[in-house]
């Protein structure tokens, strides 16, 4: 079963059914529009970026170095004298990669651990639900700091840095579905025509919990852009002359108050984007909040 | 009681987290390859160098030796001696921290009465103006990057319109207050010097600002929902049919119940807070630990990653103990 | 002045709007309630009988409204009072207990502190002094609570139901109100405690002077409690008489229906049912609400909303098998 593509569980099935109120709320609620409407710009710009930049996003052009924004350069130039505007672009294409590799990472491997733990219960549950408690003792960016840190300092590990931290939350929620699918009596029923625990796993438990775990990432995207240009601007992330929107900001710290474009514009477009990502959330959670829908 | 059971149960469960964060922050120190000795001298040191280093920072024993006596040292209270500053590195964290403390303080207490008052505000005059206004600038709060709005509030107030100060504790010609418990407003307060005091609390309204923000947007936020839920409840309506004034029905019957899960929430942002602190003392030049941390990171500082690392772990574990007791004493169905 | 009525509902429509549409939930209600009288409203779920409760102490939440109507109490208007001057009456003159009574208080104050709370908004002493504390043991004494000290000290989660429902009945009638409305206090009961609960609030209101409108889907303890019977179906009042006459000459079908759908002892034959279900009050049936549900339902029934007509005495009834001067069949 889908909503706005994306799986849920049987359980919202009166959502369905109800499809008219989803939609309802939906056209009610005008910041989920501009949410919606932000996320599909976003996409389109990374689709596009390399067609639509009018200058090479990395070339350095010394001669035009620190324009301010005019005609040719729409966001001026920085000290390299790139296009800034077409940094912009193309750098939505870094955090778009970010979102997509992190979210299927960190949405794997919870997920997995969350069913096994789930489903297995007893020690095998303790012992992986203790390792998640340890994890989220630590706050997640200073912990991705580490981690990036540790393994050095670029695109690839900054993806795996914030997938090492973000796991545990779809653990957790992976782990509650699997539990209350495990006693369903369709389950006992496999059990007892002599399915193996794999086959039970991967056919009727991992299924039922991918719909929520998915709901929630996309509630989680917005963050994930705001921990990954955290670290770029700490210069733990992707490195330069890489156009990722957090290193970008801390490219333009020593230029600001004479050049504040350079670190403005990218640290607005982090902003939009995560803005509709968190008004799409805000959106799908209202119209999943049994609450609201009364 | 059943209370103080409650608190054992979660004091022994921290002391079990914090020997895995112990584990995890040396796995990533010391597993998980890099080259600290090449990040020290430079990549094309003489081999010779290389190995007397080794041996002097203990590199060359092996792993679980080296795990063992590290475990034993935190016990002791010895986090290691810092690459970097070559001082013992809870030194380096005694004279650091307080002043991320103070930044954190002063956004959960900023954070704390906004947040509230915008969520309970907001849910009182559902659909109203402050409510849409609540709402519009909740969503900015957690949209926009700490780091960007720092910048950018810098350049209006400090570069632009000059009239709040730029980074750091103090002005610089300032001479500080003498150091008691490292916290520049209260030290200035204990000494009576007045100057410091003044000039200590402009320089923490940016920053507190910039941390608490978000923090704000999120409590705000979740006080909102659980006043709309409680207000909702029956309790409510026999408060009301009593003829009690809807002022009253707010303040007397609604709130507290309605700050339960805010508490909770409460808990969380100061995890966030500690995340924004790494970046906000970067931003505004704070020598606090988050800056002490990042500094650390850049050079492969190892144990002063690792010993910061695991203090602000513990800093975070023990504000989530506070706040499950605390959730415990305001909910008396807790209690049982 | 016809001042012998302690409240006349007069035409009472109340409304919420929902993302489905306008949900009529009350379509013009009718009904009057004397002095010291006990006067049961029976009705199915989510026929309007706890809104009408909710309206008169003027109670109804966002997104419902009261589009018209006059709810005349003692004279005045209270639709047209003030929200300062209707605080007045709630509690005061006016009180309410509801069905649930453990979610009905507060979870996080202390009994004592509640009860102490609604002696300081009617009386205006201090809810601290001594004086409020010791109003609050008389009446939780007067409803039969042992230990009333102790009590005053618990939370509502350490108590029964019983003596939950018994504290909110303390609270109502702390200032002898003029009017108790009771929204189905023993529907959550268990049914030994249910009779104690009733006997209580009958002897309470005789002594304290005190009219009840009893809200209640049970027909038996309307017919063992009540003066008079007001029977309500989807939004409307379909009939209206004294207990006795309800029960032994009901004439509208959908009253006919619901008594013979209560077992009696030594009954033989199945019992009997209403076909069809609640309609849907966002668009509900033309002309008579009851009319689809029907067995005498006429022509005319789904053209023309039938309005109230008195049978015999005190008896009467909005259904058109009485309108056009039809004989009942």
């Amino acid at each position: 079963m889908r909503i706005l593509g994306i799986p849920v569980p049987e359980s919202y099935k009166p959502m369905i059914e109800d499809l008219k109120h989803t939609m309802y709320l939906w056209r009610k609620s005008r910041l989920t529009m501009v949410g919606t409407i932000i996320v599909l710009a976003f996409l389109m710009v990374a689709i596009v970026a390399p067609f639509v930049a009018p200058y090479d996003p990395i070339e350095q052009n010394l001669k035009e170095k620190l324009l301010p924004p005019s005609r040719e350069h729409l966001f001026g130039t920085d000290q390299f004298g790139r296009d800034i505007f077409s940094r912009v672009l193309y750098g939505s294409r870094i955090a778009l990669w970010i979102i997509l590799l992190v979210s299927l990472i960190s949405g794997g491997v919870g997920t997995m651990i969350g069913v096994f733990s789930g489903y297995f219960g007893g020690i095998v549950d303790e012992i992986l639900m203790r390792i998640t408690d340890m994890f989220l003792a630590f706050p997640g960016l200073v912990l991705a700091m580490a981690f990036a840190a540790a393994m050095g300092p670029s695109l690839t590990n900054t993806i795996i840095a914030i997938s090492l931290v973000y796991w545990t939350r779809y653990a957790r929620l992976a782990r509650a579905e699997a539990m209350r699918v495990k006693n369903m009596e369709y389950i006992e029923a496999e059990k007892a025509i002599g399915a193996s625990h794999l086959r039970i796993i991967f056919l009727h438990v991992l299924p039922m919990c991918i719909s929520p775990v998915l709901v929630q990432l996309t509630l989680r995207m917005g963050t994930i852009i705001l921990t990954a240009a955290g670290l770029g601007f700490l210069g733990l992330g992707a490195q330069p002359p890489t156009p990722e929107w957090g290193a970008m900001v801390s490219d333009g710290r020593n230029y600001l108050v004479d050049q504040w474009w350079i670190s403005t514009f990218p640290g607005l477009a982090i902003a939009i984007v995560v803005l509709g990502f968190n008004l799409l959330g805000d959106g799908i959670r209202d119209m999943l909040d049994p609450r609201l829908r009364r | 009681m059943n209370l103080l059971n409650f608190i054992v149960r979660r004091l022994l469960l921290m002391v079990l987290v914090l020997f895995g964060v112990l584990c995890i922050v040396f796995i990533i120190a010391n597993v998980i390859p890099a080259d600290p000795i090449g990040a020290l001298l430079g990549g094309n040191a003489p081999p010779e160098v290389v190995d007397e280093y080794k041996k002097k920072l203990g590199l060359d024993k092996p792993l679980a030796e080296r795990f063992v006596s590290y475990l034993l040292g935190v016990l002791r209270g010895d986090l290691g001696v810092s690459f970097r500053t070559n001082r013992p590195v809870l030194e380096d964290i005694k004279k650091f921290f307080p002043a991320t403390m103070e930044l954190a303080i002063a956004a959960t207490i900023l954070s704390v009465i906004l947040g509230i008052w915008l969520g309970v505000a907001s849910a009182v005059n559902r659909n109203k103006g402050i409510d849409h206004f609540a709402r519009v600038f909740s969503i900015l709060g957690v949209s926009m990057p700490v780091f960007w709005t720092g910048l950018l509030l810098l350049l209006i107030f400090y570069y632009k319109l000059d009239i709040l100060p730029g980074p750091g504790r103090l002005d610089i010609f300032l001479t500080p207050p003498k150091r008691i418990t490292g916290s520049i407003v209260i030290d200035s307060l204990l000494t009576g010097n007045w100057e410091a005091l003044k000039n200590g609390l402009l320089h923490l309204i940016m920053p507190a600002f910039v941390l608490g923000y978000s923090a704000t947007a999120s409590i705000a936020r979740i006080t909102r929902a659980s006043m709309l839920d409680v207000l909702r409840q029956e309790y409510i309506t026999t408060a009301r049919s009593k003829g009690l004034e809807e002022r009253k029905v707010v303040r007397n019957h609604a709130l507290r119940n309605a700050l339960i899960p805010t508490v909770t929430i409460i808990g969380l942002t100061f995890g966030s807070l500690l995340e924004g602190a790494v970046l906000t003392e970067t931003v505004f030049s704070w020598p606090g630990l988050g800056r002490y941390i990042t500094n650390g990171y850049l050079v492969l500082d190892y144990p002063a990653v690792m010993g910061g690392t695991l203090y602000i772990a513990f800093i975070y574990s023990l504000v989530n103990l506070i706040v499950d007791i605390i959730y415990a004493f305001l909910d008396p169905r807790m209690r049982v | 002045m016809e001042d012998s009525k302690l409240l006349s509902v007069r035409n009472l429509r109340v409304i919420f709007r929902t993302y489905r549409g306008i949900v009529k939930a009350l379509n013009g209600v009718n009904f009057e309630i004397g002095r010291e009288e006990f006067v049961g409203i029976v009705g199915e779920t989510g026929c309007g009988k706890s809104v009408t409760a909710l309206s008169i102490m003027r109670l109804i939440q966002q997104p419902g409204e009261i589009i018209d109507g006059e709810i005349i109490f003692d004279g005045t208007d209270l639709l047209k009072l003030s929200e300062d001057d209707m605080r007045k009456v709630r509690g005061k003159e006016i009180a309410m207990i509801f069905q649930e009574p453990k979610v009905s208080l507060n979870p996080v104050l202390k009994v004592g502190t509640q009860l102490k709370e609604a002696v300081s908004i009617a009386d205006g002493i201090p809810q601290k002094s001594r004086e409020a504390e010791e109003k609050v043991m008389d009446i939780l004494d007067a409803v039969g609570l042992p230990d009333p000290k102790g009590l005053m000290n618990k939370y509502p989660h350490e108590l029964s139901g019983g003596m939950a429902q018994r504290v909110m009945i303390a609270m109502g009638l702390l200032k002898k109100p003029k009017l108790l409305i009771a929204d189905e206090p023993t529907s959550a009961l268990d049914v030994t405690i249910q009779a104690q609960i009733l006997n209580l609030i009958k002897d309470l209101v005789s002594k304290f002077r005190t009219s009840v409108l009893f809200i209640t889907h049970d027909l038996g303890v309307v017919a063992e409690y009540s003066d008079r019977v007001v029977i309500m179906y989807a939004g409307n009042v379909v009939e209206i008489g004294d207990v006795y006459t309800i029960f032994r000459n009901p004439v509208h079908p959908y009253t006919k229906g619901l008594l013979n759908a209560v077992p009696r002892i030594g009954q033989r034959e199945p019992l009997e049912t209403i076909p069809g279900i609640v309609p849907d009050l966002v668009h509900p049936p033309s002309g008579c609400r009851f009319h689809p549900r029907c067995s005498k339902a006429m022509e005319v029934c789904s053209k023309e909303f039938p309005e109230m007509v008195e049978v015999e005495k005190d008896h009467f009834v909005a259904c058109h098998l009485f309108t056009r001067g039809e004989k009942n069949g």
